[in-house]
Formats: C-alpha cells, structure tokens, sequence
C-alpha cells in the first residue's frame, strides 16, 4: 500500500518560496471559507475534509522545520529507488545523511523493517494524514527527539538473566479542534509498531479521553498503549500530546481564547457594538470609546473550562484598527477636515529633531 | 485516591499490568487528571521511593503540593481525585509549582508529568548508562528545547 504525496503548497495556494506571512494569511483565508460551521448542509463532509488539508498543510507549511523537512523530501520524491516501495527516496542527491535525522530508512507501511526512530510508529486517527504520520509525526520513544539507537537492544541481550522490564513508553500528538478541547471528546486511535521481541508488526486499537479544558501542549496519559513489555514487564505507557488545531478566528493561550477583532477607526475612537463570534456561538460587545490598538477587551469565563474547579479561562477579543486605503471625495474632504481640526500629534513626544531633518 | 504504600517494586508481572497499573488506570479513567502518592508512582516508574525522592532533591522531578481546601472545593489537602490543576502546560516538562523540598511523603502528590519524567529519567539511567551530571545536562536541555519548539508553535499564528 503505497502513501500517497500530499501538495500543501497547493492545498494551501503559494508558491513554494512564500514567506512565513504568505503562509499565515492563505490559511486564515482558506480556513475560514472552508471551516465546516459555514459549510452548507450537503457539503459539510466535503468541507470537513477540505478544512483537515488545510489544517495540515498549514501543520507543516508553518512549522520552519517541519517545512524544510517536507521541502527535501519534495524535491526528491520522484527519484527512483529499486525496492524501496512508495517511498521515492532515502537520501537527497548529494545531501549529507545528517539532513534525514529521524527519517531514515525506507520503511513503509508494509512492515519493513524500519530503522530506529520515529518511523517505527504509525498512528492513525490523530486528526493528521497517513502521509503527515509516516514523515512529521514525530512519534517517539519517551519523547526524545531523533528517537533511540540500537543501545536498548543491546542492553536486554548483554543479560545473562533477562528480567522483567516495562516496555517503552511512546510519544505522539493528536490534533484537537477547539471546539473539541472545549466540550472534551473521546476519539478512536490506532497505533501501528514493530514488536522488537518477535518482529512482527502490530497494530492496536483504542480509545482516548481528551478531557474539557485539555490546553495545547498537555499530555494524556493512555495507559498501557506504550511498546509492550520485557520478558513479562508492564507494557509502557502511550503519552499523547493534545495540539490544538488552527482555527481561523481563534487562538489559544492555555485556557484562554483570542480573538482577533478589526475595527475602523472611528469605532475605535468614539466606541460601538460589535457581534463577536466565541466558541459557544457570537455576542455582542462594547467597545469603549478611547480604544485603542492592540487593546484587549475581556470575556470573563467564555475561555477553556479548567479542570473540575467549574472555572474557565477567558474569551480576550483583540483590537486591530485597519484604515481604508481609499477613500470617497466626500470622505476625503471629512478626513481633511479631521486633520485640521485634531489638535492630536502623535509623534510629539519625540525629541526635536536635529538642524537639517 | 485511596493510597496503600506497597513496598518495593514487585518482580515479574504476569500478564503486563501490574496493581499500581490497575489502580491509577481506574484513577484516569474517573477524573482523567493524575495525581500518585509517591508509592504509587515509584512502583510505576519500576523504582525505589528512595530513588524518587532523590531525583526530586536533585531537581529532575517537580512534584506538586495539593491545594489546601478551597470554599467549595472538596478535595482537601489528601490525596485528591478533584484537585484542580492549574499548571501550565504548554511549557513541557516544567510544572509550574513553587519547587521547594517538601516536608514528607503525606503532603506531596505527583502528578502525569512527573511520572513521565521519571521513566524518561529511568530510560536514559538504564539503557543508556548516564549518571546524574550527565541526567542534569540531558534534561536541561530536553526542557529549553520543549521551550523553544512551544514558543515557536505560537509564533506560527
């Protein structure tokens, strides 16, 4: 069964030299035309699907290493390998072996026998495609990056008397939609791995909790779901780390939501009612007159619940004061008249400046 | 949680699971966040109390304090099912605690994090032959590295 190579540059329509920015804004875009809140009834498969590759093309796309890692693996995906499977290339042209860090090997799905490091892990259900899990998943061994080298092979057959040991534990993420992390959702994940001991490849099935609340960055023990266990030791654990997925009008910052919120000057200056969209469906909200920009207004309790204390983070909407670029006749004389009349100088603060400037 | 202190980690375990195992699963199952008395989570780690409370004094585990009771807060200063947690997790391994020795084994919980972090420990002690200097250089490291990739993930957006 071959993977097949997935295009985020155009999933996400750049060009392959766009800069961080381009990337940002494409997907702001992108996803909020396809999120499936706006989707019409009949499409919201389609929409649920279109929104996933968009979320995981920005995954890597946004993420410098990921993207410098997806841009090597590209430019030699078409290059022949005998017996190499799907996979078209173990080595860049020319490039040092140091550049594939954990991706060495050509291991595939089919069981090969992959080398250590992360591609010895396949999970699926994580929110991420099979092509995201076999190059950026980043599963490993007790989370340490670049995974393990042959020493843990090494230790259990240098003794005389094997005794029990608890297998491995193993690190993965899961992306999580917001609105998920907020109610907390229980999703099917399966976990594909090389049994050391015997070889052959296994793949185990379960389901995990992701708790209310459950912030970017937090690990969800599963228990039992590491690599199995030692001559009759505990299986390890499985440690999932909960990503929250992109979202077009929210962030995340531990329990809190953010909002970025564009308003014309004037609404800035003399205040007004805006509907702002939360996660629990869109409010009304005040801004004071004398916003300014960058200011960030407040929703007690309208963030990410916390644990069982019955408390949430909070909902900040943030300012952003956008001007029009052009402007009517009658508007242009307004503002004419605006500056005439302001008696507002911003920059007079400012030391006097110098004889010739 | 109800906490029996079981002595020193049980040899083999028939079947892969151990009691320790079976009690904190019925623990994750029910509140989904962890907390082990020190017993708990030496046996699951597969090492000594002693050790436990060793690499805390080192500083390679931050275990935490349960809250004392809060108004409406059953759980108590015993070891709760319902004690909140408020540390941050988006830094990785570093739990946000005041980090001082605690004054025994009845006040201190630890949590999921700490017993990642002592298997984790374990691994690299065992398999890989690293003592406590080399420990303190690795998880340094392994810790400024969470750090940096957290802030960078946040830059993304």
């Amino acid at each position: 069964m071959s993977i097949a190579f997935k295009d985020y540059y155009a999933t996400l329509g750049v060009a392959r030299d766009a800069s961080a920015d381009d990337i940002k804004k494409a997907f702001r875009k992108l996803a909020r035309q396809h999120h499936p809140d706006v989707a019409k009834d009949g499409d919201k498969a389609a929409a649920e699907e279109k929104f996933k590759e968009i979320n995981e093309a920005h995954e890597v796309l946004g993420d410098p290493e990921k993207r410098a890692k997806y841009d090597r693996l590209g430019a030699h995906w078409n290059e022949p390998e005998p017996g190499s499977g799907f996979h078209g290339s173990t080595r860049p042209g020319g490039g040092s072996s140091a550049d594939w860090g954990d991706a060495r090997g050509p291991s595939g799905f089919n069981g090969g026998q992959g080398a250590a490091g992360d591609q010895e892990f396949h999970f699926g259900g994580t929110g991420f495609s099979d092509f995201f899990e076999q190059y950026f998943s980043g599963a490993t061994r007790y989370g340490f990056p670049g995974g393990e080298g042959p020493e843990d092979y090494a230790d259990t057959t240098r003794q005389s008397t094997p005794r029990p040991r608890r297998g491995s534990d193993v690190e993965g993420d899961i992306l999580v939609e917001l609105e998920e992390a907020m109610h907390g959702t229980v999703r099917p994940l399966s976990l594909q791995m090389v049994n050391r001991r015997t070889g052959k490849v296994e793949t185990r099935e379960f389901q995990v909790r992701i708790p209310p609340g459950a912030t970017d960055g937090r690990r969800i023990r599963v228990p039992g779901q590491g690599e199995p266990g030692i001559n009759g030791g505990p299986d390890g654990d499985l440690f999932l780390r909960v990503r929250h997925a992109a979202h077009p009008e929210f962030t995340s910052q531990d329990a809190d939501i953010l909002h970025d919120l564009d308003i014309a000057p004037w609404e800035a200056v003399l205040g007004a009612e805006v509907r702002v969209p939360t996660l629990g469906g869109s409010i009304k909200l005040r801004i004071p007159a004398g916003s300014e920009n960058g200011q960030k207004l407040r929703v007690r309790g309208r963030g990410l619940p916390k644990g069982k204390s019955g408390t949430s983070g909070d909902f900040y909407v943030v300012l952003n004061v956008v001007l029009p670029s052009t402007v009517s006749d009658a508007e242009r004389s307004l503002w004419e008249k605006l500056r005439d009349t302001s008696t507002f100088r911003p920059r007079d603060s400012q030391p006097a400046s110098a004889s010739s400037n | 949680m109800s906490s029996e202190p079981t002595p020193a980690p049980a040899p083999a375990f028939a079947s892969g699971r151990s009691p320790a195992d079976a009690e904190a699963e019925a623990a994750h199952d029910r509140d989904e966040t962890e907390f082990f008395s020190l017993a708990v989570v030496a046996e699951l780690a597969g090492v000594n109390t002693r050790t436990v409370l060793h690499y805390q004094e080192q500083g390679f585990i931050r275990p935490l304090r349960p809250r004392t009771t809060l108004a409406g807060d059953d759980s108590g200063s015993s070891l709760p099912a319902e004690t909140k947690t408020e540390k941050a997790t988006g830094t990785g391994t570093d739990t946000a605690t005041s980090g001082d020795a605690c004054s025994g084994e009845s006040t201190t919980v630890f949590d999921t994090e700490c017993l990642r972090q002592l298997r984790r420990i374990e691994h690299l002690r065992e398999t890989c032959g690293v003592n406590d200097t080399g420990l303190r250089l690795i998880l340094n490291l392994l810790q400024e590295v969470e750090q940096l990739r957290q802030l960078r993930r946040q830059a993304r957006l």
